[in-house]
């Protein structure tokens, strides 16, 4: 038991920097008080989220159905959160050969990675569940059985979502570990699950209409989507024994035998998984020795490190497959689109109208997913410890920054460009609109990756022990994709101000394409010098 | 040629890890740096290389300084870290390549000189397989080859030997000894002690961040061995202070 102790306190010192001794003189405080109000401010917009629904539930007496609701949220995107964090911390961690090394059985190792993973997910529950419960204790009686049930909620909520997603990223790796191109087949998987979810999530009111067919009342409803959900929110309402030990057996059972059954193959993967070509012997071709300018063999060194990391690809690169699937579901599907928006706000609009506004409507659409496209927020953690090497070379720290941004150029530009084309034909766009559009698509992911980089820049994480610590758990991707959305969301909902009009447009094309400019020279004045600055 | 005048490197405005240190290593030589784990070897090297910003003094690469001119100065200087922390994500040869890239090396001359240095060393068949798959002292070898294969006028290494086999490491200090011969700098670190008393014109003991003893082989140890003289120095400080 002391030696499981040891190893879950070296595990999250690894992360969280507890336990860690202090060696600066310098307050910590600003490092505690930035994320606390980042997540205060993202919790009150779920809070606002949940009482729009709260006011709508509540009319009609189904206020009960909030929690199950956003139980059944969180539980979707803990899934989709497991499967890619459980592909870093579980089958890519640095530490795995210093463990394995150490007289502890597999079990053990397997047990304290599942334990750090439970409790990152555990903190981005939280963040979804608290807001909720607080709304829902607004409208209903708050005693002493619904605070202790609610803890119990947050606590247990994130144990079966995490075992599936953990299931899915063992799958996922599982798969990859069995073939050459362990990395391709990786990305291709973890693509395959994302977009699994977003038909989902497109078709959802198809889905949810076939199971209320087939549901006899709305408690029957949730439970055919998710039990446990009603098992909590029951619970909330009042206390019973039989159903809080239903519940604690649906949770801990679930993970007592995936913890078993899974440390018996976690050995073997992950042996598997560290195997690389070791006897591939080849003759190197005159071609090999192709000469590159600096500039353009960093692009090319950005561009290896991004499409060799599954992960990478996969979240930073969120906002472009959604781009690629907006597109498509526009271009195909605009009638269905327009009635179904109809529908969710209950309010008539006629695709006409729509389509007086449509390149308004698709510039938000570039400006949202440029914003939540952010590459560069995890490419100087990226580096890692190969700074060093990165630093000690004959080129200047600009030069190194001015790489990173044009290789997220590179990634996000063209496919916003494709998409573009693949609109003006379909929508026979103005020749001014596609004007601003094409400025659009250029300005903006720009800016998305000066910013990313002068996030990254102040907030580095050179010490990580996967890929997946940085693109997902680190403060620098954080904060880039809070203020990605809320910069986003301002941006795109000024534009609507002038009705039919570009005005705003052109005023808040020109004021980003001079903050690129200031932001940019921001980086080659201060980031530069933070960059050079920057150790492992 | 590096000159080294009243270095001094403080971590958190309170550590002097490297204390007002001054060494001059003239072109067409060896020098070795000894010292214990901690003594301020690899800061020392990190400040030349200029991947470390330091607080006092000045450190000049044929001349110039590496806080003024970090660029011209890298340019002339080749640096082989303690751990080969490379691209992993890299094949060997998309490494080296990428190396030669930003010294700007001409295509016929980095073909010639990898060809032979991945000669020497024996990974020519394995340059085409992922950084990523090699052992440590593979590693190092294309840490070492990357190196060299711009042809650099200064070679700064940090504990080169470490995890190389012997051949690698014989046929490190014929390189070294061709290098010097060409009237080229070669400033290492080392705990081999042997190692250093054979291949080197001159040496620096440090320790506690302060040079304890520099000259050449002959006015460091004179009769002694290099190791008698340089765990006599170690006991002799650690007794003054």
């Amino acid at each position: 038991m002391k030696k499981l102790f040891s190893l879950i306190k070296a595990a999250m010192s690894q992360d969280m920097n507890l336990f860690k001794v202090k060696q600066q003189k310098k307050s910590g405080l600003g490092k505690i008080i930035f994320p606390i109000i980042l997540a205060s401010f993202f919790m009150i917009c779920i809070g606002v989220y949940a009482y729009g629904f709260a006011e709508i539930l509540n009319p009609m007496g189904l206020i009960d159905v909030l929690l199950s609701i956003f139980i059944i949220l969180t539980a979707v995107l803990t899934i989709l959160e497991g499967a890619y964090k459980s592909q870093g911390m579980l089958f890519e961690a640095k530490d795995s050969e210093l463990l394995f090394s150490l007289p502890i059985t597999k079990k053990m190792i397997f047990t304290i990675r599942i334990i750090k993973l439970m409790t990152f997910q555990f903190l981005y529950n939280s963040l979804f569940l608290i807001p909720s419960v607080i709304v829902y204790g607004i409208y209903k009686k708050v005693d002493l059985n619904f605070c202790m049930s609610s803890i119990l909620m947050i606590v247990l909520s994130p144990i079966i979502p995490t075992i599936i997603g953990c299931i899915i990223g063992y799958i996922i790796k599982g798969i990859s570990s069995k073939f050459k191109s362990k990395r391709f087949v990786q990305v291709i998987l973890s693509s395959s699950l994302l977009l699994v979810v977003l038909y989902i999530s497109f078709n959802k009111n198809k889905i949810l209409e076939y199971i209320a067919q087939n549901a006899a009342n709305i408690d029957v409803l949730i439970k055919q989507i998710y039990y446990p959900a009603v098992l909590f929110s029951n619970l909330i309402k009042s206390f019973n024994i039989t159903e809080f030990l239903i519940l604690l057996a649906i949770c801990i059972l679930p993970l007592v035998i995936f913890i078993y059954f899974g440390s018996i193959y976690y050995f073997t993967i992950i042996s598997k998984s560290g195997e690389k070509g070791i006897s591939k012997k080849t003759v190197i071709k005159n071609n090999k020795y192709k000469v590159k300018k600096p500039q353009y063999a960093l692009i090319a060194k950005e561009l290896k490190r991004f499409f060799t990391s599954p992960v990478f690809i996969i979240n930073s690169g969120f906002g472009l497959v959604l781009m690629v699937v907006a597109t498509i579901g526009l271009v195909t599907n605009f009638k269905g689109l327009v009635a179904g928006f109809s529908n969710g706000i209950e309010v008539e609009i006629s695709t006409e109208t729509v389509m007086q506004y449509i390149s308004k409507i698709y510039l938000c659409l570039v400006v949202l997913m440029s914003f939540m496209t952010s590459i560069t927020s995890s490419m100087i953690s990226l580096e890692g410890k190969n700074i060093e090497i990165t630093k000690s070379l004959p080129v200047s720290s600009k030069k190194i920054l001015l790489a990173k941004v044009l290789t997220s150029n590179i990634i996000s530009i063209p496919v916003i460009l494709i998409c573009d084309i693949i609109f003006f034909i379909a929508f026979k766009i103005k020749i001014l609109d596609i004007l601003l559009i094409v400025l659009a698509s250029l300005i903006f992911p720009t800016f998305s990756a000066i910013l990313g980089l002068i996030i990254n820049l102040k907030h580095p994480k050179l010490d990580a022990n996967s890929d997946t610590e940085i693109v997902k758990q680190s403060m620098s991707t954080f904060i880039a994709t809070i203020s990605g959305m809320i910069l986003g969301l301002i941006t795109a909902g000024i534009t609507f101000i002038d009705g039919e009009k570009n005005i705003i447009i052109i005023i808040e094309l020109i004021f980003y394409c001079l903050l690129d400019i200031l932001l940019w020279q921001y980086v080659v004045k201060k980031g530069s010098k933070k960059f050079e600055k920057l150790s492992v | 040629m590096i000159e080294i005048k009243d270095f001094s490197k403080i971590y958190n405005g309170e550590n002097r890890a490297v204390d007002k240190i001054n060494l001059t290593i003239n072109s067409g030589e060896i020098f070795a740096f000894i010292g214990h784990n901690g003594a301020g070897k690899t800061t020392t090297i990190k400040s030349i290389i200029g991947i470390l910003d330091f607080e006092e003094g000045d450190i000049l690469i044929n001349g110039k300084s590496i806080k003024k001119y970090p660029i011209e100065c890298k340019k002339q200087m080749a640096y082989v870290p303690d751990n080969p922390d490379l691209y992993e994500n890299m094949t060997a040869i998309n490494f080296i390549n990428f190396i030669c890239d930003m010294y700007e090396v001409p295509k016929n001359e980095r073909k010639e000189r990898i060809e032979k240095y991945a000669d020497i060393f024996d990974i020519k068949d394995k340059l085409n397989n992922e950084i990523s798959s090699f052992s440590h002292g593979m590693k190092q070898k294309v840490a070492i080859i990357a190196a060299l294969a711009h042809n650099p006028d200064i070679l700064i290494m940090d504990e080169p030997f470490v995890g190389l086999d012997p051949k690698a490491v014989f046929d490190i200090k014929e390189i070294m000894r061709k290098m010097c011969e060409e009237g080229k700098t070669i400033f290492f670190s080392t705990h081999i002690l042997e190692v250093a008393e054979k291949l080197c014109s001159r040496v620096a003991i440090i320790k506690k961040g302060k040079i304890v003893k520099v000259g050449s082989m002959e006015e460091v140890k004179g009769d002694e061995s290099l190791e008698k003289v340089f765990l006599e120095l170690d006991e002799k400080n650690t007794t003054n202070l």
